[in-house]
């Protein structure tokens, strides 16, 4: 048996290694989770979802040949490793294969490896072969020593509980009311998980009604519109007081609040009680729920992007002032036009998608990205934004512990 | 004897110096700061007969998406000292408002479960509310830990309805309702809604 398939294996090399002629170079290995350049300048957080990005360098192949790669990783130098093969395939073209960058910049020119949860501690990483899809060898790997190490590190949850706040829109005949669909919950809690530094949200929700002293319209369209002043703040408390009554029976007091408002009956511009200066989960937010009539946002709800940036104000995060948004005095922001990072830094955002959604990998350059913190579009979170709330969560997690746990 | 410590909200308008207290509610302990900014507006905690037991700066939020709000909210956390019973909203020394607890009147709170109306229970309840008082209505999955609140603020103990749908995994739910005089809160009743009847 084994002598058969030795010889069948040899047949088959024989019919087709002439295919494949050069080699390849590994050009770069980066473990992302959501933002990430090549020095690995942006922590890893432990059990997140995780992404091997390979880029290659092929040489001297007489045609385009199109592989997957398989890695082998461990968690020390030379103990037990664990193989794992990239789930899309690349294109080794025989010329002009896209550089370095230009793999950077696209998910579909970099070989994508999804990483079991990690542990905290380090990981070696190494890619060990370049296997074409269809029969053949492998193509020979020009750097075989090309092991880089990472280390991930422990981060508390976010812990956030999002309130549905239902209203009845007494203008219409019969009145009706209205709260957000299961869609906005769905999509937020997907995109707070891919953008916040967490390994995963401790997340609950739940739809209540928005009290009797709020209903549509939410603005009278002027400038200071002092009506939607009144029915922020009324909104803002209610959500202060219920989360107090929660607590109260049990609730870990650290966890966010955050109403959501469909924009059935127009759109409840949202904010924050507060940019929180300093650590304060019971600094609440609320903002709108709907679909987006932005062509980059086509996920079917803003909820996502629109609540990572109220909950940011809650975590202390600033207004940058980019896109019609004036800078906080007190942004240490540092990027241009509100971008998630610079040439200098050199990271590139990575969306590692949602399989449950049906929400793709994405690469996302940091020139055509901005901070969810700003008002620009395709949004993002920066390298600045993930530190900080990353320094936040570990403040709020150790202040706020409940003292009986 | 334990401290009881109290949240209080309410709003605060910049442009006229105008405000006023929204709600007033026991809360856990932790929440309480070690230290306070000085502010122009504070709370001042008294006696029945006007005698001032302490005086809270507060610090009023306004907001984070926009500059020109001038109807800020507050929300203080204190610890309420032994005889308190008048809390003021004060001003550059200028009273602004005036919350008193009264104690708990004469009320026979104990509620029922109404008919159903689609996913939706209201309450029921024949006897008299306490004027002095706010309700709370919350619900939790039966033999579960965390109570969550439905409703807050309510003038009376059957005000609130029960959304079934909030608790899409339950066989039966318990609800209760509490009453808050400001400074103190108890549950008044507690009754139980079994979906497999
Ligand atoms: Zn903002």
């Amino acid at each position: 048996m084994g002598v058969f398939g030795l010889d069948a294996t040899a047949s088959r090399r024989s019919i087709f290694s002439e295919a494949s002629g050069g080699t390849v170079q590994v050009a770069g290995v980066e473990v992302v989770q959501a933002i990430q350049n090549l020095a690995h300048d942006v922590r890893l957080i432990a059990q997140k979802r995780t992404v091997v990005r390979i880029y290659v360098k092929p040489n001297g192949l007489s045609r385009n040949v199109r592989v997957r790669a398989e890695i082998a990783i461990s968690s020390t130098r030379g103990g037990p490793e664990k193989y794992i093969v990239s789930r899309n395939i690349v294109s080794l073209r025989s010329s002009d294969h896209p550089d370095l960058e230009a793999q950077r910049r696209d998910e579909d020119q970099s070989l994508n490896i999804e990483l079991p949860l990690q542990q905290v501690g380090a990981l070696h990483v190494r890619v060990k072969r370049i296997i074409p899809v269809a029969m053949g060898d492998d193509v020979p790997i020009s750097n075989p020593d090309n092991a880089i190490e990472v280390n991930f590190e422990a981060a508390p949850p976010l812990r956030i509980r999002v309130v549905g706040l239902r209203y009845t829109d007494n203008r219409l005949n019969p009145p009706v009311s209205f709260a957000p669909d299961a869609l906005h919950f769905d999509l937020l809690r997907s995109y707070l998980t891919r953008t916040y530094p967490v390994p995963e949200l401790e997340w609950s929700q739940i739809v209540v009604p928005i009290g009797s002293n709020v209903e549509p319209p939410f603005s009278d369209g002027t400038p200071n519109d002092p009506l939607w002043q009144t029915l922020a703040a009324r909104v803002l408390l209610r959500l202060q007081l219920i989360r107090q009554a929660d607590v109260n029976a049990g609730r870990d007091p650290r966890t966010h609040y955050y109403g959501l408002i469909a924009d059935d009956s127009g759109f409840f511009r949202g904010r924050a009680t507060q940019v929180a200066a300093s650590p304060d989960p019971a600094t609440v937010a609320m903002g709108p729920a709907g679909r987006s009539g932005f062509s980059w946002d086509d996920d079917g709800s803003y909820a996502d992007w629109y609540g990572a940036h109220e909950l940011g104000h809650t975590l202390g995060c600033r207004h940058p002032g980019h896109c019609n948004q004036d800078r906080d005095p007190l942004s240490s922001f540092p990027y241009e036009n509100g971008r998630i990072s610079d040439a200098a830094e050199g990271c590139v955002g990575f969306d590692t998608g949602d399989p449950d959604l049906g929400l793709p990998m994405r690469a996302l350059p940091h020139p055509d990205n901005s901070d969810f913190m700003t008002y620009c579009e395709n949004q993002w979170v920066s390298r600045h934004t993930y530190d900080e709330i990353f320094d936040r969560l570990h403040l709020e997690d150790a202040q706020f512990a409940p003292a009986n746990v | 004897m334990s401290k009881t410590c109290i949240q209080a909200v309410g709003i605060f308008n910049r442009a006229d110096n105008s405000g006023q207290f929204v709600a007033v509610q026991p809360a856990k302990e932790s929440y309480v700061p070690q230290q306070r900014p000085e502010s122009a507006l504070k709370v001042s905690v008294e006696t029945e007969d006007g005698r001032r037991l302490a005086e809270i700066p507060v610090t009023p939020d306004f907001g984070s998406c926009d500059d020109v709000v001038d109807e800020g909210t507050f929300q203080t956390f204190f610890e309420l000292p032994e005889g308190t019973k008048v809390l003021r909203l004060m001003h550059d020394g200028q009273e602004l408002a005036v919350f008193s607890t009264s104690p708990p009147g004469a009320a026979a709170e104990s509620f029922g479960l109404g008919l159903r109306r689609g996913h939706s229970v209201p309450l029921t309840q024949t006897g008299s509310a306490d004027p002095n008082a706010t309700y709370t209505l919350q619900a939790r999955e039966k033999g579960g830990s965390l109570w969550q609140t439905l409703d807050i603020g309510l003038d009376r103990p059957d005000a609130g309805q029960v959304d079934l749908n909030q608790f899409p995994h339950a066989d039966a739910i318990e609800v209760r309702v509490l009453k808050s005089t400001g400074f103190d809160t108890e549950e008044v009743d507690r009754t139980e809604i079994d979906f497999s009847e």
